[in-house]
């Protein structure tokens, strides 16, 4: 009998146990399934050690919906976007999607492409939260944005009647008038919006541009001055901003300091800067961009003192030098840049930033000797370096190395197309060197781009002038009298129609040639500009002459013994021996 | 006699087969297709896998000096010898470039045409019905960021002979990235232009009509800033051209601009993103499924204009594909860090097209970085990503091209080296393969 109690008793006791295991594998069955890995290599420890309390919090939290939402938030932060949807996946069944929810879901939809999903989502978190307008003003880009243009229309209308002239709202509308063709419509939206909102810098740049395509200059380049500014900021989206708490993507955070920065939200920027500071406290990166944004601000001191911290983290020389001797430069500090340039460059000696900053504090110090040697090695590795090479030119000229001078200036020629003073250098030296053909074109470009009214536009065009005038002659003398024409003579006219010399070195040039016809006409120019000229009219005569019309000739010689100074016996002597009818074949010589 | 039935049936069940499959490899096969002796269209299938060892590259044209900006490349038979010729775009030497195939497998290349500034996009075509094919050059005046109107449209007008004048259509416009020469109406006899103007805080499409002697008249499409591309292609079908445009800057958006063959178009968004940072960065026009109807293939990876460029998560290859009727369904084709360049080709010879992208913006510090990426198509288009190369880095343009007319394809790749390290530079690449 005892013994039959005890093992009823085992028995018992065994179902019971076999009944609570059950129950707790039931039960575990039955608990979720968290996606994602429990750790990700690559990604910080600090991610990885949020990720497990966060999984742990789940967990120990009988899946409350919250900790569930922690825990999408963290990988959704951290763009592991398919372990946050599966993760939302998981609350849904927990909990009704709140506005939150399908705010952040739109945004996942809209990482994968799907634009469609995305606005289903936002219209979710509107029936919740229908005053939270960055959703709104994303639902009217995902629309307008997947080819849904009148419902887009509606949606900013909405927005608008809630909260008239909204900007976002007012500049999508302008947008969608003008790609229905609906121009005024447009403008006026877009006038009213920069009147009421200045700093809405796209609104002006896509005014200017419409302003531009229907001709209206004065007021398209008044836009345009407008729109350079700085970017129009972002509306606030604290439910977003509250998401990017949860990042430890140090790429990611520095990119929205920029994105804010850009647009001069500095208070929306700088705690990007403190978060990344605080997940990688010996990153140098903090202090570099610390020093980035007191230098876009020219508080040059404290960016050099950033920059110097950064440095002491062992941040890489080779990014942070560019900038501390800009800083350094723009202080006047340009002993200490040396003392630290000369530094690097002994450590990193082939470095081509460390040699171009180096290069640049020479250059301010008249080392000319350093300058050259390190401009010289940067050239060698990087020869299309733009303030190296005009840094060299600069140097090679003075020192009267014109040949190798021209090398650096030709580059500088190719590579940027509005540099007129290294054009104006370059045609100097063709000239100097009796290269006239070759100094037209830099001369010509360098006339082109510079202004008119400026001082160096006269000493350029006299250089070109000069060049064509040359050119013509030597093409004259190879006996290619239709290029000395056509290519530079003309060209010279052209460029200064009341000057007679072109037109004389194109007579003389037809003359012997036998091109009387257009000598004669290039006289006959002459004639108007200086009518009181004898030389003119004689040569005009014997042009005339050779070309068969003796008695225009004659009629010329007359004019210009008229107009020959009593005292000027050799020219007197040469227009009667003509009119006397004594000419021969060397008369014309 | 059911027996008999059964086999013929069967056998014609496999000739009607081969010749579907015959069928679609040889009219189907877009730019990868070559003609045979008796104008037959040729394809060698290649057995050997996508990967690393696929292509063999070696540099082609003038050696490496300094850092190369090589903003375009285009792939045509210039002087109408055979040989396929690589024609470069040189943002930094401000020149236009023709690397001549002079007998097969042998290249040189020589300047043509004068100093174009910032050249961004080519095209080739016969602009002006002599025979000749011209080259049209989109110029940005400068590569880097600036407002100011110093853009242009130059055509190298070919004498015939290989030499080539500039010839500027438009200037003093907001910086051109894009011109296509295209019969933009029923009625155009010469082709007519489509021009995408970057510009930078102003920019604009254009259609400019060929209105003969030279003469173009211009018509706006668009009044935004930042088009990269905008290729021509019938996307509905009708007969009519339409223009599809990649748009960066703020908005990121993919226009359609439909044509009604009378000069109208009508502007669509097709696609885009809210992310400011999304960085699209190429885009082109192929039928990737093979139903007959012009797909569009775009990337997101550029990292420009950015104090710390490099890779982002969101960078990658995507497809739009064409339902008919203005409708397109969005796929992602797979991710690749700072992808730029998409098109779509059939690598193997599978008769299906795969998609080939570059990248331009990676991490050139991390060694396993991917600068050449195939998504292989397994002809249910589901694509596969194969790494095709990790060097040269700083790709930014991929052509592809049966250039030896063997039947099978060859890549050209050219590089932008914008920020270091600059170890695995190239300037221009030619991808022959290893077998």
């Amino acid at each position: 009998m005892g013994h039959r109690n005890v093992r009823w008793g085992l028995v018992v006791a065994g179902c019971i146990l076999a009944a609570a295991a059950g129950l707790v594998l039931v039960r575990k069955a039955a608990a979720p399934r968290l996606p994602g890995l429990s750790s990700y290599g690559g990604r910080p420890a600090a991610f990885n050690e949020a990720l497990e309390a966060a999984r742990d919090k789940v967990r120990r939290g009988d899946y409350d919906a919250e900790d569930l939402r922690s825990l999408a938030h963290l990988f959704q932060a951290n763009r592991l976007d398919d372990e946050a949807l599966a993760t939302y996946g998981v609350v849904s069944k927990r909990a009704p999607l709140n506005a939150h929810d399908h705010y952040y879901l739109s945004e996942l939809a809209q990482m994968r492409g799907d634009l469609s999903g995305a606005a289903k989502e936002l219209r979710s978190a509107i029936e919740a939260e229908p005053g939270y307008l960055p959703a709104r003003l994303t639902l009217g880009a995902m629309l307008l944005k997947s080819g849904q243009t009148d419902d887009a229309q509606k949606e900013y209308a909405a927005i608008l009647s809630t909260d008239p002239g909204q900007p976002q709202a007012t500049f999508t509308l302008a947008r969608i008038d003008l790609m229905q063709g609906k121009d005024d419509l447009a403008i006026a939206r877009l006038e009213a919006l920069i009147a009421s909102h200045p700093d809405m810098t796209s609104a002006a740049g896509l005014l200017a541009q419409v302003f531009d395509r229907r001709g209206d200059d004065k007021r398209a380049s008044a836009l345009r001055q407008w729109s350079r500014q700085k970017p129009e900021p972002e509306p606030v989206d604290p439910w977003m901003d509250s998401l990017m708490g949860d990042c430890y993507d140090t790429v990611l955070l520095g990119l929205k300091f920029e994105e804010y920065f850009a647009m001069g939200q500095i208070t929306r920027a700088l705690p990007f800067i403190d978060r990344i500071e605080e997940l990688d406290p010996k990153s140098p990166v903090p202090e570099l961009l610390r020093g980035w944004e007191q230098s876009s601000n020219h508080h040059e001191e404290e960016a050099v003192a950033e920059y110097e911290k950064a440095l002491a983290k062992g941040a890489d020389p080779e990014k942070i030098c560019p900038y501390i001797v800009k800083s350094l430069v723009a202080l006047k500090r340009i002993d200490d840049a040396e003392r630290l340039m000369a530094e690097f460059y002994a450590k990193k000696p082939d470095s081509i930033p460390i040699l171009e900053a180096y290069a640049t504090v020479a250059v301010l110090r008249d080392d000319t000797r350093t300058a050259r040697m390190l401009l010289a090695k940067v050239l060698e590795k990087e020869p299309y370096l733009n303030s190296a090479n005009l840094n060299m030119a600069k140097i090679l000229w003075s020192a009267g190395e014109r040949d190798a001078a021209a090398v650096c200036l030709e580059r500088l020629v190719e590579m940027n197309p509005a540099d007129v003073a290294s054009r104006a250098l370059l045609g100097q030296y063709f000239l100097g060197n009796s290269e006239p053909g070759s100094a037209i074109v830099p001369l010509e470009q360098a006339v082109a781009l510079e202004n008119a009214q400026s001082p160096r536009y006269k000493s350029l065009t006299a250089m070109l002038y000069t060049a064509y005038l040359l050119a013509g002659n030597a093409e004259s003398d190879r006996g290619h009298i239709a290029d000395a024409v056509g290519k530079f003579y003309d060209k010279a006219i052209k460029l200064a129609p009341d000057d007679a010399t072109a037109y004389a070195s194109k007579a003389v040039a037809c003359a012997q040639h036998k091109e009387f016809r257009s000598a004669a006409d290039a006289l006959e120019t002459m004639t108007s500009l200086q009518p009181r000229n004898p030389t003119i009219y004689l040569s005009l005569g014997d042009v005339l002459y050779q070309e068969g019309y003796s008695e225009q000739a004659r009629r010329n010689w007359q004019r210009a013994l008229s107009l020959a100074p009593d005292g000027s016996t050799e020219l007197r002597n040469a227009i009667g021996e003509r009119l006397s009818g004594n000419i021969t074949a060397d008369t014309f010589r | 006699m059911k027996r008999k039935s059964v086999i013929v049936g069967a056998v014609a069940l496999v000739a009607v087969g081969a010749w579907l499959t015959y069928s679609r490899t040889a009219h189907k096969g877009g730019p990868s297709a070559t003609a045979g002796p008796a104008g037959q269209v040729r394809r060698v299938r290649q057995t050997q896998p996508l990967d690393e060892d696929y292509f063999r590259p070696h540099p082609i044209g003038r050696p490496l000096e300094g850092l190369p900006w090589i903003t375009d490349l285009l792939i045509c038979d210039l002087d109408q010898d055979g040989l396929k010729d690589v024609l470069v775009a040189d943002g930094r030497l401000n020149k236009v470039t023709w690397i001549r195939q002079v007998s097969p497998g042998k290249f040189e290349e020589q300047d043509i045409g004068g100093p174009i500034q910032g050249p961004a996009h080519l095209e080739a075509a016969d602009l002006r019905g002599t025979g000749h094919l011209d080259v049209l050059v989109a110029s940005m005046g400068i590569i880097f960021p600036d407002n100011d109107k110093i853009g242009s449209v130059v055509i190298l007008e070919n004498d015939g002979k290989n030499h080539f004048t500039n010839h500027v259509l438009l200037d003093k416009v907001a910086r051109v990235t894009y011109v296509q020469a295209a019969r933009l109406t029923k009625h155009s006899v010469l082709p007519d232009l489509v021009v995408g103007q970057f510009g930078y805080l102003e920019g604009e499409i254009r259609w400019m009509e060929n209105m003969g002697n030279g003469t173009y008249k211009s018509h706006q499409l668009l009044d935004l800033p930042g088009t990269i591309h905008a290729p021509v292609a019938d996307m509905h079908g009708d007969g009519n051209m339409d223009i599809v445009a990649l748009v960066s800057k703020k908005v990121e958006e993919v226009h359609m601009f439909t044509g009604d063959g009378q000069g109208n178009f009508r502007d669509q968004v097709i696609h885009g993103s809210t992310n400011q940072d999304y960085g699209s960065s190429g885009l082109t026009i192929a039928d990737v499924n093979q139903d007959g109807r012009p797909d569009v293939i775009f990337t997101n990876g550029d990292g420009f204009s950015y104090a710390t460029p490099g890779p982002r998560p969101w960078h990658g290859v995507h497809w739009l594909e064409n339902m008919g009727g203005g409708k397109f369904t969005y796929h992602k084709v797979g991710d690749f860090s700072g992808a730029f360049s998409p098109i779509a080709v059939d690598l193997r010879g599978s008769g299906h097209m795969d998609i080939v992208a570059t990248s331009c913006f990676n991490d050139w510090n991390d060694k396993d970085a991917v600068s050449l990426m195939a998504f292989e198509n397994d002809g249910h288009e589901h694509f596969t990503p194969r790494i095709l190369a990790r060097a040269p880095t700083h790709l930014v343009v991929v052509k592809a091209a049966d250039m030896f007319n063997d039947g099978r394809i060859e890549l050209v790749t050219g590089s932008f080296a914008f920020y270091p390290p600059y170890n695995h530079v190239s300037r221009v690449t030619l991808w022959e393969h290893n077998e």
